[in-house]
């Protein structure tokens, strides 16, 4: 047996190889442990939940807020609001960064020169403004003051305001969006039919983009059920929307002749007798008048021109009398009938006449009646009689049926500019962007410029705030509580938006800011009430408090969704498809189509379609940093055919032009739209520099439409506009 | 691309300084002799190559500033990944190259530049001559393993070759990259600019050494232009097979070749990787003899900065797959 | 154990980027910063045109590429499928953002390090969905466990024909779709 000698270098090597095969050891199983794990974030903190009202739209969706500490975290859709169940959009969740937005306005200001501004105090703003409001009625009545209003929930406040003060002349966005849709509604049916698309088997949708634009998730929601469960989902639109391309057919129209086509599915039905008989005979007036009328309403007259084939027309009324009564026409919101053209208010009344030729009001599946109010009235202090009358004569003279609640908007440029009827010398801007949002842009500044006082209540410096005297910062609806919200979807529910944080900066709520400006304005006594009591009131008739309701955040009713021929709020009590009111006032009773204003045949001549985005709310979003980075800018959207004769690429800068004025803005070819329009997104161009995101981001549309109104309901018909399209 | 100019630094660098050791070893197993300034400048130059690119690396890091200490997960985290085999194969590459290198360095001779600071520097002369003397040893110590470490070098060196082609080979997000021809590719162009360092190095060096090379420098050339050649065949397979294969490959050629790449890719590849250096030996052939000292800057600096470039468009050229 | 994933209905998706913007807010995301994405496909030409939508993220692959080429093994897959980053080893080498496929992973060069969908992983640990399932608008979006046969999602994906995003690349992913 040899014993191994252990040598120095034997020893020295054994003990080399033992360490290095240690350290391996030692660095393969540290490289296991350390190192491990994630960053922490505010999602691994308990959160409070505070049930709200969403705001960056007029869906006004159920959300929830995630309240961290005194911090907002994240927003969520809350699952028992019937109008979002649950879900969220871009927009909804994106209101963090709103809250949070650096650029907000944070304390009232008062301009001292070219884009120079003061920070005031409250009361020094109410007081001066209180004071100058004072001057002018003294100077030149109280008629000389306008408000306008995108209302939002506090609108009893703006018309106590001005019922106070004694001025008729306030304004909302409504003739700007569906001022004829609604008109048409009130004189047909007697309300705004709401569509039950969850159980409807056949869907027309003319326009109507449940896809990109005022964002009801529950009704997105509904009819991507409904086609998932074999409905057919049929857009008639001169662009191809994103709810285009997830319906079955695209049908591209000539812009402005929907009501054509409309005319020549009635006249179908009524040939070849695939109507509701029975419901026609029992709800509706008028129907041998309308038969009379649509004899000569063939498919091959619409198809000349909508430019759509007559057998397309005829088999879309085929398929949708076959599916009647759960089928429907959308009762539509702005695109094609809301205020777009001359015609808008007409055509509106044609979609509802031919409802009611498929039977399907009162049916699952088809339109149904919004649900009933359940809120309490309050009791406001009475305001003395009104003695003046409205300055753009909505409600009488030429327009008597134009609404004397919304007036006409986009003609008060031209008032103030002309002083006709009389002089406007003072506007309070309240939630709205006149600068950017009325027709004509140039117009619309000249005019903002010449008033004495301009007065804008906001949550930015907008366009309009630039040429304001005093700019006051309302808290976004995530500061607030208002006024109790009511859903106008299928089911009576109302739900509460109360505040999830504290008021930032030094904001207030609007309508303590018009209590204030009331206050200072000798008003005061008809302001003797807050938010608080208000909602009291309203929530008396379902027994809820304040309190209760704040946990919850919401109160549905328990009826469940009713079916069966409603009743209709008409002189006749029945559908009027032929209108003796309309008959009155001097218009046509029955639902005409006259062409929109002829567009020459030219290669370069377009009409101009405006639309919406999924990503943005009218002028309101373009800064807010997700949404702008979803998307920045808008572009003008030219059919392949014609682009490639004008020798424009995607990415080129266009020039387009109207009587209006003209805009530089980026050209997108594209396959998806009808070659003699042109469509761009509105919202976008704002000139505010401390909006650091959307300044000088994309384009304004409005600087190229004109300000008309259409002839029933005074709506604008900014669709009318006719542009020009050349290289840059 | 994630990945953009300080890795196509690292890159370019890890792959010509492992082809020049390769080079200095091709050249020493056909003749020491013939050809020692070349074994000698290629041998010199390949560990400083490559340990330049490795702050070029270690700058692209997300965390490598902020922590520098994870790169110990570089070596030990995941066996499976090739990126970790790399940190293995270059930081002994850079060991053994660096050793061989130093090898190079004759300090028994004098030293012309040590010997000018005589006299008006002599305390740096005394303190540099010290270093000079106690090098001696170690020189001496390492000598006798130096074929070992040429074995072992040249083993890491066609390693390190493979590597650079291989870590973006093996990418299958990027048809442009995930083609065969690839590794061969950037081994052709590992061994060229190699080879084309070596000979930069070598050319600037004393009077004596430039004259030895230009004895044997058509043969050289020779080598060079099939190295060249066989370069350009690689290329046009990979552009045109790459062209055929995927919208997301083609997209990726139409950039290389007509897009807003092309300017790079004419000039940098085209003319200075190719047409510049093959006129050159054309024209050098033609006129029977080298164009000495400027001649070889000129076409051999060309052919670095077209190897160059070819990393850094095979980088840039990326085009994720299309997953509609 | 389990092999979480999601199924999209695309008949169903509009592009709207609800999904999107919920990530971004459950995650505080930067608003440059995508974990999920919306793409748009043109396809036909007037009037037979439509557009195409596709949502990506991370697929949470079987087999994924950014494992296999992840020099610290900072990027690892869970034992219930979701594949997730330990952030603590990443040396922000970005080989992980070129290797996937699905170009799932978004650099963020102030932290040094990828991030990338995580299924909510905090979220489904107390059993609540992942932000983007809850908030689109659509109800295109479904989660679920792929090795649980009577899963919602299992039975979609047999109902409905789903299939995955380039199975060409072998992947494995765990993201169903349904065209």
């Amino acid at each position: 047996m040899s014993r191994i000698r252990l040598s120095r270098r034997n020893f020295l090597k054994a003990v080399g190889a033992a360490g290095v095969v240690t350290m391996g050891a030692g660095a393969i199983g540290a490289s296991q442990v350390l190192g491990k794990g994630t960053t922490k974030g505010t999602w691994d903190q308990m959160p409070q939940l505070i049930p709200t009202v969403c705001g960056m739209c007029d869906a006004r969706c159920g959300v929830v807020a995630y309240v961290v500490g005194d911090r907002l975290y994240k927003l969520e859709g809350n699952y028992r609001h019937s109008q979002s169940q649950g879900r969220i959009c871009a927009r909804g969740s994106a209101g963090v960064k709103l809250l949070y937005d650096p650029d907000r306005l944070k304390y009232p200001l008062k301009r001292v020169g070219d884009q120079l501004y003061d920070q005031i105090s409250w009361e020094q703003a109410f007081r001066e403004i209180g004071q100058k409001l004072a001057e002018i009625k003294e100077k030149d009545g109280p008629q000389a003051l306008a408000w306008a209003v995108h209302p939002d929930l506090s609108e009893l406040w703006d018309r106590q305001f001005m019922n106070a003060y004694g001025s008729p002349n306030i304004f909302t966005q409504s003739s700007l969006g569906q001022a004829s849709m609604r008109l048409a509604s009130r004189l047909t049916t007697g309300w705004e039919p709401v569509p039950d698309l969850k159980n409807s088997r056949y869907v027309l949708l003319f326009g109507r983009n449940y896809a990109e634009s005022i964002f009801y998730t529950a009704a997105t929601n509904a009819l991507l059920q409904a086609k998932e469960k074999g409905a057919k989902i049929v857009v008639i639109d001169p662009r191809l929307s994103r709810m285009a391309s997830q319906s079955h057919e695209w049908i591209p129209i000539r812009p402005g002749t929907d009501g054509a086509m409309l005319l020549a599915m009635m006249n179908v039905l009524v040939a070849e007798d695939l109507y509701d008989k029975g419901f026609v005979t029992a709800n509706t007036t008028g129907f041998e008048q309308l038969k009379g009328f649509l004899a000569d309403k063939t498919p091959s007259w619409a198809a000349t021109i909508c430019d759509v084939p007559a057998e397309t027309i005829r088999r879309l009324a085929q398929e949708v009398a076959a599916a009647r009564p759960a089928a429907l026409i959308d009762p539509g919101r702005h695109g094609a009938w809301g205020a777009t053209y001359s015609n808008s208010f007409q055509t509106a009344r044609a979609a509802l006449v031919l409802n009611a030729l498929l039977g399907n009001y009162g049916a699952k599946g088809g339109l149904l009646t919004p649900p009933a109010n359940p809120l309490g009235a309050f009791q406001l202090p009475a305001t003395p009689p009104m003695q003046a009358v409205r300055a753009d004569s909505a409600g009488q003279g030429q327009y008597p049926l134009a609404s004397s609640k919304d007036g006409t908007i986009q003609v008060l440029p031209e008032i103030i500019d002309s002083e006709q009827p009389y002089p406007i010398r003072a506007l309070v801007a309240n939630h709205i962007n006149p600068a950017r949002s009325l027709p004509n842009t140039a117009k619309a500044t000249r005019a903002l410029s010449k008033l004495e006082l301009l007065v804008v209540i906001d949550t930015y410096l907008t366009d309009t705030g630039l040429l304001a005297d005093y700019i006051l910062p309302e808290s976004t609806y995530l500061e607030r509580l208002d006024p109790i919200s009511p859903s106008t979807y299928l089911v009576s529910e109302v739900a509460l938006r109360q505040p999830v944080v504290k008021p930032m900066y030094d904001t207030k709520p609007g309508y303590e800011i018009i209590a204030g400006i009331a206050g200072a304005a000798g008003l005061g006594e008809y302001f003797n009430f807050g938010v608080n009591e208000v909602i009291q009131e309203s929530l008396k008739p379902m027994g809820l408090s304040l309190a209760g309701l704040s946990r919850e955040g919401l109160w549905r009713d328990s009826k469940e969704v009713s079916y069966g021929a409603p009743a209709f709020g008409t002189p006749s009590g029945k559908i009027e498809l032929y209108s003796r009111q309309l008959e009155k006032a001097g218009f046509d009773p029955l639902p005409v189509f006259s062409p929109p204003e002829a567009l020459p045949r030219e290669l370069d001549t377009f009409r101009l379609v405006q639309g919406r985005d999924a990503a943005h709310t009218g002028t309101a979003t373009q800064n807010n940093a997700y949404l702008h980075h979803l998307s920045p800018e808008n572009q003008i959207w030219i059919s392949a055919s014609r682009a490639a004769r004008l020798g424009i690429r995607s990415g080129d800068e266009v020039i387009v032009s109207s009587p209006a004025g003209e805009i530089r803005i980026q050209a997108r070819v594209a396959e998806g739209i009808h070659p003699e329009a042109v469509f761009t997104t509105h919202g976008f161009g704002h000139g505010v520099r401390t909006q650091h995101l959307a300044y000088h981001k994309g384009v304004g549309d409005n600087g190229l439409t004109l300000d008309r109104r259409e002839p029933v309901a005074g709506a604008a018909a900014a669709g009318e506009t006719i542009v020009k399209v050349r290289r840059a | 691309m994630a990945w953009g100019l300080p890795i196509a630094i690292y890159l370019f660098l890890a792959g010509a300084g492992a082809g020049a050791f390769l080079c200095a070893v091709g050249a020493e197993i056909y003749s020491r002799h013939t050809f020692k300034p070349l074994v000698h400048s290629g041998t010199l130059i390949s560990g400083p190559m490559v340990a330049l690119g490795m702050p070029f690396l270690i700058y692209d890091l997300g965390m490598g500033k902020v922590e520098p200490w994870r790169i110990f997960f570089l070596f030990f985290g995941n066996p499976s990944s090739i990126m970790s085999w790399g940190a293995w194969i270059i930081s002994a590459f850079v060991t053994v190259s660096l050793t061989l290198g130093f090898l190079e360095l004759d300090f028994h001779e004098t030293w012309p530049w040590l010997e000018k600071r005589k006299l008006h520097h002599p305390k740096l002369y005394r303190r540099l001559s010290f270093i000079k003397q106690i090098m001696t040893p170690i020189h001496n110590a390492i000598e006798p393993y130096r074929v070992k470490l040429l074995i072992a070098g040249t083993v890491l060196a066609l390693a390190t070759t493979v590597y650079t082609g291989l870590l973006i080979g093996i990418v299958n997000s990027v048809p442009l990259w995930n083609s065969a021809i690839l590794p061969v590719l950037f081994m052709d162009s590992a061994l060229s600019t190699g080879l084309a360092a070596a000979v930069v190095y070598a050319v600037v060096q004393p009077i004596e050494e430039r004259r030895l090379l230009a004895h044997h420098f058509f043969s050289l050339n020779q080598i060079h232009s099939l190295m060249i050649v066989i370069e350009v065949l690689f290329i046009f397979s990979w552009l045109l097979l790459s062209a055929n294969s995927s919208n997301a490959a083609n997209e990726s050629v139409h950039m290389l070749m007509f897009g807003n790449l092309s300017l790079l890719f004419w000039i940098g590849i085209a003319f200075f990787g190719i047409l510049d250096p093959i006129l050159i030996y054309i024209y050098e052939v033609l006129l029977g003899k080298p164009l000495m000292a400027y001649g070889m800057i000129v076409s051999d600096g060309s052919v670095l900065v077209g190897g160059f470039i070819l990393r850094y468009l095979a980088l840039s050229a990326a085009v994720p797959v299309v997953l509609f | 154990m389990a092999r979480y994933g999601l199924l999209v209905d695309l008949s169903k998706c509009t592009g709207c980027a609800s999904c999107t913007v919920a990530c971004q807010a459950q995650w505080e995301l930067d608003p440059e910063e995508r974990w999920l994405r919306v793409e748009i496909q043109d396809e036909g030409t007037y009037p037979s045109t439509s557009q195409r939508f596709l949502t990506v993220q991370c697929q949470h692959c079987d087999d994924a590429p950014c494992v296999r080429v992840c020099p610290t093994g900072a990027n690892y897959k869970r034992k219930d499928g979701l594949v997730l980053i330990h952030e603590g080893r990443c040396i922000g080498c970005k080989y992980c953002v070129v290797a996937c496929p699905y170009q799932a992973r978004h650099f963020n060069e102030e932290r040094g390090t990828p991030g990338k969908c995580r299924l909510c992983d905090v979220r489904i640990q107390k059993g609540v969905l992942p932000a983007c399932v809850l908030a689109c608008p659509s109800g295109a979006r479904y989660f679920g466990d792929f090795d649980d046969p009577n899963s919602e999602v299992s039975r979609l994906l047999v109902l409905k024909k789903a299939k995955q995003l380039r199975p060409d690349l072998r992947t494995g992913p765990n993201i169903y779709y349904v065209r």
